[in-house]
């Protein structure tokens, strides 16, 4: 019997001790417990910065602060969102649903707004349909085990509705005074990117430092190991959809404060993108793999490249081949990292060790 | 008796392709069996789950009860297998005329052929279906209205192709029946404001980026307000901040979010922008003065009225012209209160109808309405 429960270890656990019997709620195995934060990540940073620099030396307008705010705005939203993708994937699932509920929140946001409830209570109130729709996601994934790519298919279906009947397919305008997230704030940065910056570093720290960040990567890794450590994989699978509802929610809300105006078909692009940035920064869609720096960067690659085959005036049908050889290029760079003749050693020999541990 | 049988073998042939050749000849411009009364039309929405298409269909259901006349309405859901099955509905309930708004053009050919096989007269909307008449904005003319409206106050402030950018921010995915909007406003502009160089509209194609050097830009702004902002913020990039711009948009969201970049970029006076719709945001903005100079207006709402006077022309046994379009103005912040109400956004009166859609008048449908300047 214990034989068969180390066999269901996650790979890179190969002295995790957590079993069932051991009422620890997991925490034995967790403390040993060290997700791998951006493998394969690296490629893509080396691949950021070349690009970076290729851009710098040939794109007339790239390297100036002001083309560096438009980026930041440009990509805040997508990381935000992002963000929420990010944790769904790394417990081994998908949120289609971001491109649903960023538009219902955005015009629930701007539907209050426009009729006059405050900024704070539209803003909780947008959350809280995020909130809630991340909630059911993560009902009908962690506890009915409804396949995630189903489950978040059917809500963004049903968000994506909803946001045009909210809004009556009608461009829905926000009050000016209603949209200071779009303000800037500080160098010239409106305040919504300053906000998911602090967004950025709390779930870098959350996923890195704290129990439940480490029980993400335990149930993407291997959800039946985790449960058997005693992870309770419902609820922390709730928590990560309800989360990456209420992020998906308040990019919704940016983006309407940015705008000062939303539609049903707002961040139409959203879930495609944040799924690509967040593989394109080393997250497995299998589970278990992928950091926030990662995504970062993944976000970052995706707006600099639109921005620089935008000021080089590359025709859009071109830039859609462009950013889907060069994604493909990332990709592949690490890919070739891990089939490297150190790393598949270092991966044989992590698969080797539970064995030679019993 | 030989002479017999083949007398009667013409008299049946004749009697069976007469119906087939009448259905040859029953799409647009083709002269209906005598002068028949419009009682019963079909009509296919593009989807109506959307309020700007559902509240066009409900329009049209009512012009008709207004005026005797019964519009079902069908859903065609955005979906082109959805269209095929509405069309066939449609046919089996043999009504007087089909009307068709495909919500995508992949289903037309079909759609086409099932119309063609029931010989009832047909009227395409917005997206072109053989064999059909067809009822849409006309691009050109709006195109150039706005073009007259900016060129004035281009030259009012002093703006021309020394100081000026035209950024025209096409939709790439619509396809050349909404973009020739963008290449036609370009041609027609630049003809009319000195220090441009003359540019054709065909030689501006969906590829073209950047139009006589610094004079013209051409990016996808998509049809989103989101992708407008991204789009004018980053061409703002690289036209000189001392240089004036003039923003050209096929829809109204993506001139919401070129306005919106161009206020973060601080440059609302040295900006012109044009959209289209005239849509609630739209009207709002320019009651400001802000950058926003126009959008056009094609009386979308009220399409069905001139629907039902194009299939009382066809019933009528009249030879309808390629394109009927409705009355169409480029609003603009100095005409605002003469098409709609002071204040308001509901329309007073719509213009006169362009000269190719006169022919609509003839009818007699519209002075039923009496809402068209001229009827």
């Amino acid at each position: 019997m214990i034989e068969k429960v180390r066999t269901f270890r996650p790979a890179g656990t190969a002295t995790a001790a957590g079993g069932p019997g051991k009422d620890d709620g997991g925490r034995a195995g967790e403390a040993r417990f060290r997700p791998r934060a951006i493998p394969g990540g690296s490629a893509v940073v080396v691949f950021f910065v070349l690009v970076v620099a290729a851009f710098t030396v040939s794109v007339d307008g790239f390297a100036t602060y002001s083309n560096v705010t438009v980026i930041a705005s440009s990509s805040m939203v997508i990381m935000v969102a992002s963000l929420g993708q990010l944790l769904a994937v790394i417990s081994g699932g998908f949120d289609l649903s971001i491109g649903g509920v960023l538009p219902l929140a955005a015009v629930t946001f701007a539907v209050l707004t426009h009729d006059g409830t405050g900024f704070v209570p539209a803003v909780l109130l947008a959350m809280l349909v995020g909130l809630a729709t991340g909630v059911v996601n993560g009902v009908v994934i962690g506890v009915f085990r409804i396949n995630a790519l189903i489950a978040t298919l059917a809500s963004l279906s049903i968000t994506g509705g909803m946001a045009y009947a909210v809004s009556h397919g009608l461009t829905v305008q926000v009050a000016a005074e209603a949209g200071r997230l779009g303000d800037p704030l500080w160098l010239d940065l409106p305040a919504f990117v300053w906000l998911g910056l602090v967004l950025i570093v709390l779930a870098h720290l959350v996923l890195r430092y704290t129990i439940f960040g480490r029980r993400i990567y335990m149930i993407g890794g291997n959800g039946q190991a985790a449960l058997l450590a005693g992870v309770r994989v419902g609820l922390v699978t709730v928590a990560v959809y309800g989360v990456s509802g209420v992020l998906a929610a308040l990019a919704g809300v940016m983006a309407a404060s940015q705008l000062l105006a939303a539609t049903g078909g707002i961040g139409a692009d959203t879930t495609l993108t944040s799924l690509t940035a967040v593989v394109l920064g080393g997250a497995a869609l299998t589970g278990g793999r992928g950091g926030v720096f990662g995504a970062v960067t993944g976000v970052a690659l995706l707006g600099v490249l639109d921005n620089a085959l935008n000021l080089q005036r590359v025709p859009s049908f071109y830039q859609q081949i462009v950013v889907g050889s060069v994604l493909l290029l990332a990709v592949g760079a690490g890919r070739l990292g891990d089939l490297s003749p150190t790393r598949r050693i270092r991966s044989v020999t992590q698969r080797e060790t539970p064995r030679e541990a019993e | 008796m030989m002479r017999t049988r083949t007398w009667t073998t013409a008299a049946l042939a004749t009697v069976l392709l007469a119906p087939a050749v009448a259905a040859c000849g029953s799409g647009a411009g083709a002269k209906a069996p005598a002068s028949r009364e419009l009682k019963r039309v079909t009509f296919a929405a593009p989807n109506m789950t959307t309020q700007i298409f559902a509240g066009q269909a409900r329009n049209f259901a009512k012009a008709g009860k207004q005026i005797g006349v019964d519009v079902q309405v069908y859903d065609n859901s955005g979906d082109a297998a959805t269209a095929i099955t509405n069309a066939n509905l449609m046919v089996s309930r043999k009504p007087d005329l089909l009307v068709e708004f495909a919500p995508i053009a992949d289903a037309t050919s079909r759609i086409s052929a099932i119309f063609k096989r029931s010989g009832i007269p047909c009227v395409a909307v917005n997206v072109r279906i053989d064999g059909c008449g067809f009822f849409n904005f006309d691009q050109k003319y709006l195109a150039e209205a706005q073009a007259q409206v900016i060129a004035q106050k281009m030259t009012a402030k002093g703006w021309n192709g020394g100081n000026t950018t035209i950024l025209l921010e096409q939709a790439s995915k619509l396809g050349p029946s909404v973009n020739i909007a963008v290449t036609w406003f370009y041609q027609q502009l630049v003809a009319k404001v000195p220090g441009f160089t003359k540019v054709r509209s065909e030689e501006i194609t969906p590829s073209t980026t950047t139009i006589a050097g610094r004079e013209g830009l051409q990016a996808d702004g998509g049809v989103d307000i989101d992708r407008g902002f991204t789009a004018t913020a980053q061409a703002l990039q690289t036209i000189p901040a001392d240089r004036n711009v003039v923003v050209y948009t096929v829809n109204d969201d993506t001139a919401i979010g070129a306005l919106r970049a161009v206020k973060a970029a601080r440059r609302e006076g040295k900006a012109m922008i044009a959209g289209y719709g005239a849509t609630q945001p739209a009207i709002d903005a320019m009651r400001t003065r802000g950058p926003w100079v126009s959008s056009a207006k094609g009386f979308w709402e009220d399409w069905g009225e001139f629907i039902l006077a194009m299939g009382t022309a066809i019933l009528q046994g009249k030879k309808v012209p390629d394109l009927t379009a409705p009355p169409m103005v480029a609003v603009t912040p100095d005409n605002l209160d003469k098409v709609y109400a002071p204040g308001m956004t509901n329309v007073k009166r719509m213009p006169p109808l362009p000269e190719g859609s006169r022919y609509l008048l003839e009818t007699g449908v519209l002075q039923r309405f009496g809402n068209v300047e001229g009827a």
